[in-house]
């Protein structure tokens, strides 16, 4: 079985004061570590545990520039076969669609059974780009993966709803899946294994190469344009309670027979 | 008068037969020496940092001065059997010398030569009923005897009585006129009787019995226990030439094998006396971790394909790899606090070998705990075990004036901060107590700021060589940079890191002078630059870091701070100094949850109080977390508290609020 995953360079912000650059569009990234995109990490291993059980290939693939390409070496001492850059200097990369529009003209050039996306990116959290790319491909999809069984041609996932249900899905190859995280226990790179696979080379392709016009995927051809970004307007803060445990259990329990 | 001497081979026929006998024993003791001697062989070569040093060989191999230590009878147990062994084993070189070469047994000399031999015999005899004593009178605790040290003891006494039978029939069937083995004599009278016929008989009959047993155990040595003749002395001579098993990335890549020269010697050095799992932080903590059997475990692996007869099962080699040589999740436990290094006899360094099999866990994808994991991405991504941002890097130093290198700072020296100091909320203030002892003291210094790396020391410990080669590069890249010649670490474990690996690959790092903070304060003490003027009336207890104190020595620089320190009374835990018993924390075990009930720093923290101390003062960033933590979980917090050095320092000097 042959897989792509698409995979994405992202900011960690989780710890990290984020502040925005002054035009509104964007964070200021002096002090930010990058690195793969959290769910694209678990896709890349399903992906390879996938391949480790039923053979074939696992390709991935970034829009992105040359210092992308950490995180495609970085898949390739996982266990991915080859790795691929579509050059991003011509995409509006704030746009899903046209992003979507890449990485399926991408698939088209090859013939994969399965492709896989993380269900978001950690930094604009569309959840957009895996079912676009499935749409345009014409090839069913299912978001929010959390674990997948190949049986005859066919795969059966599993998907994750709200309230701590889950859904069973049967999909026809080839299809499209989003995985969620906790599918798996993403293994350890080292950077021995990284350095093991510095001279595999990294095919670049230009948008032309894949058929693309700037107009389509450039900021004039966007579906969805990124106004601003802003910070969230700040919520009341927490009130501490100090005193001995016996007050501070008095304390909550006024406030609780407050709100009740 | 008749001089004194011995006919050899008196009353003996077909002396050829021995001769035989002694070429097979002696063949099949070279190649079991060869086949040992190309197993070592087969390892990588590792770098070598100094010469033999020959006071501490002497000490520790002729004087076996790591076996006394905390055991006399165990001292004296050994050095009786060896010294009985090897006077022994020269007395019948000296014979044969003396029967082919040249003769000069005769006389006084020949007297001088047969009392030593009764000495030694008596020695060998002492020392091996001692060591039954030992297992089975006095219990020595955590001893731990098989068949095959029942096998080596045994034989060596019945070498040794035989040798006495056969001396006193001698004797007894060929009265000489001057003395000679009163002992043997009487022995052998009472047991002994008939007549001379007979005991030339008698003396026959026991000849061939001690010789042939003798000859076993030439033929026996190499592939036993007695191995350790040759490993153990072979291997404290490479210890004391501070062999490395440092690699860079281009070398680790090249090396075939598994283990270097060294690190094989040690695995046959090993004769299980288990003084490292009495020490052993974690067994003490009643982890599955013992370094004992993590030698035996890997060393089984290791010679699984040396084919070394009685020695080797090839099964060892193909059922493992060199990432499961353990098996589980033992090798996580250890801390690399070297103490089971510290007290082991023949110099063994199980944290090298537990490393080394980390390091081939971390390559092959195995099982690495998902904490040891996240610190190493973060490490990776950020820089920091703690997935602390850059930005707040410098978080510490908020309202501080500190001078910092990108901001143009002129200085040669560096000041390294560290991860733990720099972001745990709890530690900042030891990083803003140094920097305000130092600025006070007009001691020059900047710092890195948000461009300092983690030194990655316990990157190198879980076995993260190219992790941890890749931020030690940043750092050198960055000393360089800035024409910094001098580093003053605050935490241990980039002292130990800095000062002693990063010049193993770069040798612009070798040159740079990296101190401890503690001895930096207390030259500054010493000084007058720094005067404690305010007292600090507690009574306080040293816990010695690993990293500080066994991996380099730094044991008084503490002390003399705090005892400079007007009002503090210092005492010590029964386990200090090279003793130091481990918070836990080192080797990457900040890392590593364990399931046992009581945590190792629990065990420290309850010995801390033991002595009465009202503060456990410590002066690494790791310890204190770990112990300050064990305070809270033990239920020790109206007995004890934990002080870095520099806190209870600054409390002494600072004015109250000023940092």
């Amino acid at each position: 079985m042959d897989i792509l995953v698409c995979i994405k360079k992202v900011p960690d912000t989780a710890d990290a004061e984020v502040i925005l650059r002054s035009d509104g569009k964007g964070i200021e990234e002096e002090d930010l570590a990058f690195g793969i995109n959290e769910w694209d990490n678990y896709a890349v291993e399903e992906a390879i545990r996938l391949k480790e059980k039923e053979g074939g290939k696992v390709a991935v693939v970034t829009i992105g520039t040359g210092d992308d390409e950490d995180i495609l070496r970085r898949c390739l001492a996982m266990g991915a076969d080859d790795a691929y850059r579509i050059d991003s200097s011509p995409f509006y990369m704030d746009d899903p669609y046209s992003v979507a529009k890449g990485l399926s003209a991408f698939a088209k050039k090859h013939s994969f059974d399965l492709i896989m996306t993380g269900v978001m990116a950690g930094d604009m959290s569309y959840a957009m780009t895996g079912p676009l790319t499935a749409g345009m491909l014409g090839i069913p999809h299912t978001t929010l993966v959390t674990s997948i069984d190949v049986k005859d041609g066919n795969i059966s996932v599993t998907r994750e709803l709200e309230g701590g249900l889950e859904e069973s899905v049967r999909l026809e190859l080839p299809a499209l899946l989003t995985i969620q995280t906790g599918i798996n226990e993403p293994r350890y790179v080292s950077i021995m294994g990284i350095r093991k696979v510095r001279s595999k080379e990294i095919p670049v392709l230009r948008a032309e190469e894949l058929g693309l016009s700037a107009e389509e995927i450039g900021e004039q051809g966007a579906v969805l344009e990124l106004e601003s970004l802003e910070r969230p307007p700040e919520g009341k803060e927490a009130e501490m309670i100090s005193g001995s445990p016996d007050e501070i259990a008095e304390k909550i329990l006024e406030i609780v027979k407050g709100v009740v | 008068m008749e001089q004194p001497y011995r006919e050899v081979f008196w009353n003996i026929s077909y002396s050829w037969l021995f001769y035989i006998l002694a070429a097979v024993a002696s063949l099949v003791f070279f190649y079991g020496i060869y086949k040992r001697a190309a197993f070592w062989m087969s390892g990588w070569s590792e770098r070598r940092n100094g010469g033999v040093d020959l006071k501490r060989l002497t000490k520790k191999v002729l004087f076996t001065s790591g076996i006394f230590s905390d055991d006399i009878m165990g001292g004296t147990t050994h050095f009786l059997i060896m010294w009985g062994f090897i006077v022994l084993f020269l007395g019948t070189v000296l014979s044969t010398i003396d029967h082919w070469i040249f003769h000069f047994l005769e006389g006084k000399v020949y007297i001088v030569y047969s009392v030593s031999l009764d000495i030694a015999g008596a020695a060998l005899i002492t020392g091996i009923i001692l060591a039954y004593v030992r297992r089975y009178i006095v219990k020595r605790k955590n001893m731990v005897t098989i068949v095959k040290d029942h096998v080596v003891l045994l034989l060596l006494l019945f070498i040794a009585i035989t040798g006495f039978f056969m001396e006193g029939l001698r004797l007894h069937a060929n009265p000489v006129p001057w003395s000679e083995s009163r002992v043997a004599y009487r022995v052998v009278d009472a047991i002994f009787h008939g007549s001379r016929a007979h005991l030339l008989f008698e003396h026959r009959l026991w000849w061939w019995i001690h010789s042939i047993s003798s000859l076993f155990l030439v033929a026996y040595l190499p592939f036993s226990k007695f191995i350790h003749i040759f490993a153990a002395p072979t291997n404290l001579t490479l210890d004391s030439m501070n062999y490395t098993s440092f690699l860079t990335l281009d070398e680790r890549e090249k090396v075939t094998t598994d283990f270097s020269k060294h690190q094989l010697v040690m695995f046959d050095a090993c004769t299980r006396c288990n003084r490292c799992q009495v020490v052993c932080p974690s067994s003490n903590a009643r982890e599955p971790l013992s370094p004992r059997m993590m030698i035996e475990e890997v060393g089984n692996y290791a010679r699984g394909a040396s084919g070394i007869p009685f020695v080797s099962s090839k099964r060892d080699a193909d059922q493992h790899d060199k990432a499961t040589a353990s098996l589980g999740d033992t090798i996580w436990y250890c801390t690399t606090c070297n103490n089971c290094y510290e007290v082991c006899p023949v110099g063994i360094n199980t944290s090298d070998i537990i490393r080394e099999v980390r390091a081939a866990r971390i390559e092959s994808g195995g099982e690495v705990p998902v904490n040891v994991q996240e610190m190493l991405e973060s490490v990776y991504k950020f820089k920091n075990p703690w997935q602390g941002s850059k930005g707040k890097r410098m978080d510490w130093a908020e309202g501080l004036d500190v001078p910092v290198f990108s901001k143009g700072a002129d200085s040669k020296r560096c000041l390294f901060v560290g991860c733990t100091p720099a972001y745990d909320t709890r530690l900042q203030s030891v990083a803003r107590n140094v920097v305000s002892l130092l600025e006070g003291a007009d001691y020059d210094f900047a710092v890195l700021g948000k461009e300092e790396a983690c030194c990655s020391e316990f990157v190198r410990e879980v076995g993260e060589d190219g992790l941890f080669t890749e931020l030690a590069y940043q750092n050198i890249d960055l000393f360089e940079r800035y024409g910094i010649t001098e580093i003053v670490a605050v935490c241990p474990h980039g002292f130990h890191t800095l000062r002693n690996e990063y010049g193993l690959m770069e040798d612009s790092a070798k040159r740079l002078d990296v101190v401890h903070i503690t001895e930096v304060l207390e030259r500054l003490i010493a000084d007058g630059r720094i005067k404690p003027t305010r007292e600090v009336p507690l009574v306080a207890t040293y816990h010695d870091p690993c990293f500080l104190g066994r991996r380099n020595g730094i044991y008084d620089a503490p002390r003399n701070i705090l005892r400079a320190i007007p009002g503090v009374k210092l005492v010590e835990m029964p386990r200090s100094r090279e003793k130091s018993f481990c918070c836990g924390g080192g080797g990457g075990r900040m890392w590593v949850e364990s399931n046992a009930d009581e945590k190792i720093a629990e065990i420290r923290v309850a010995e801390a109080v033991e002595t009465g101390a009202e503060v456990v003062v410590t002066a690494c960033p790791f310890c204190f977390s770990n112990l300050d933590d064990a305070v809270k979980t033990g239920g020790y917090e109206d007995k004890i508290k934990v002080m870095d050095v520099s806190e209870l320092l600054a409390e002494s000097v600072l004015e109250p609020g000023s940092s």
